[in-house]
């Protein structure tokens, strides 16, 4: 009698064995039924540890973080002009808001109506301006992916923290939002949404982002977010390479909703 | 323009295989954690794991350009992270040798055999052996892309799977995988 190790026996039951090894082993089945339970036993096993469903507690997927591109001409230290500039322009209203506010979940809240496509209101807590140029040397440029900048908003929070917030529009009025406010431990995009509001949340280089939208495409905001965090890396320069990572990005999921 | 053309396919080819990446961790997502559980032993320290290995995963220059490739890559990868977080001592563990099981006539209560003890059943085994069956049985691959996970050769994932499945027939059964004499005299 042909004896069949349990090594081959598993492998018999996992169809790892050659042809003539198989034959084998089917050979020595039908003349031995210790053998015949052994693999009908290994097939049960298997077949019940290969329908055991996958664990449903995994956490979310991390949206793709930065790459080593070479990438821009924006930089978030530019920004503070920006912020000062706007600060400066409005009387600061935002002053009165609650003292220790996660400043990411109040821009969230406060800028919820431009993100469902409302026109930005002349008051109203935080400054609020539309921009007409559809760029800033201040701001990251994603005119590669038809994505023009049409709203500035200060951030209103009041504990020092604040920020500031862009608004950006697409061909089909899709909007985009980024949020920079003060850094933390650095960090690759990762999804925090907030309500309806998809958002997608990292830190590098002393400064916070967050890229959020109601109507974008989960994916496309996963890739918007991985790109516009190469144009913040510092030293980055906007080249070819982003460019046309950002009109990927802009075709990439589904079409945006709003 | 040539050189510009070298450039501009040089970064396509790169964002595609990027694209390959995410599309196998996004497709494998669930089982990754599963084997993520499976080598930290809770669900804590796997989710952990799993997210700082899809961020070395996006992260690298030159993944593979094969989509079965690139699976087995992903998993090898979050071993190797795994490993790097301090678990040697448990991956030197799978390197003892493993024990021949009783030969001679079989007789296992297949009814046992269920989703719900199998699960159990994994649940008591070795991280090493737990880990073997969660590569081949719940995730599917072939003993060679096993072998490539875990950098052993094709023979030891036999053995170690032999084994590893052994070990959770004694587990369902409770220790009594016996040969068939002594089992009739016990039952």
């Amino acid at each position: 009698m042909t004896t069949i190790g349990w090594d081959e026996i598993n492998a018999y039951v996992d169809r790892e064995l050659d042809a003539s090894a198989s034959a084998a082993v089917a050979a020595a089945i039908a003349h031995d039924p210790s053998l015949a339970a052994r693999v009908a036993t290994m097939s049960k096993l298997k077949a019940e540890a290969v329908g055991l469903p996958a664990p449903t507690e995994a956490p979310p997927f991390p949206a793709r973080p930065a790459g080593r591109r070479p990438v821009t001409s924006w930089r978030p230290l530019a920004l503070a002009a920006s912020i000062a500039l706007l600060l400066a322009a409005g009387a600061g209203a935002w002053l009165s808001r609650a003292p220790g506010a996660d400043p990411l979940a109040a821009t969230v809240a406060a800028e919820r109506g431009w993100l469902a496509g409302a026109t930005p209101e002349a008051s109203g807590a935080g400054v609020r301006v539309a921009v007409e140029t559809g760029a800033s040397s201040s701001l990251p440029d994603l005119s590669a992916a038809e994505l023009r900048l049409a709203y500035l908003a200060a951030d209103p929070v009041s504990d020092g923290r604040r920020g500031l917030f862009a608004g950006y529009v697409g061909p089909h009025g899709c909007r985009l939002g980024l949020w920079i406010g003060r850094g933390a431990a650095r960090s690759a995009p990762e999804a925090v949404d907030v309500g309806d509001v998809r958002v997608r949340r990292w830190s590098a280089d002393g400064a916070s982002y967050a890229l959020m939208s109601r109507g974008m495409d989960p994916l496309r905001l996963d890739r918007f977010a991985a790109v516009i965090a190469d144009l913040a890396g510092p030293g980055r320069t906007l080249d070819d390479g982003l460019r046309i990572a950002l009109k990927e990005a802009s075709t990439s999921g589904g079409a945006c909703t709003g | 323009m040539l050189a510009w053309r070298r450039t501009s396919d040089s970064l396509w080819e790169e964002r595609h295989l990027r694209d390959v990446v995410e599309q196998c961790l996004r497709e494998s997502w669930s089982r990754l954690f599963g084997y993520a559980v499976s080598l930290c032993g809770d669900r804590e320290t796997a989710r952990d794991l799993i997210q700082s290995s899809a961020v070395k995963a996006l992260d690298t220059n030159a993944p593979p350009r094969e989509p079965a490739a690139a699976r087995a890559w992903l998993f090898r990868v979050m071993r190797n992270d795994w490993i790097d977080r301090g678990r040697r001592a448990t991956v030197r563990a799978a390197d003892r040798e493993p024990v021949e099981p009783t030969e001679g006539p079989w007789a296992y209560e297949d009814a046992r055999i269920a989703a719900i003890t199998v699960r159990q059943g994994l649940d008591r085994l070795e991280p090493y052996q737990r880990e073997i069956i969660e590569l081949v049985d719940l995730a599917g691959f072939r003993y060679a892309e096993a072998a490539e996970i875990l950098e052993v050769p094709v023979g030891t994932v036999m053995s170690r799977l032999s084994r590893a499945r052994l070990a959770l027939l004694e587990a369902i059964e409770g220790g009594k995988v016996t040969p068939l004499e002594r089992s009739r005299g016990t039952r």
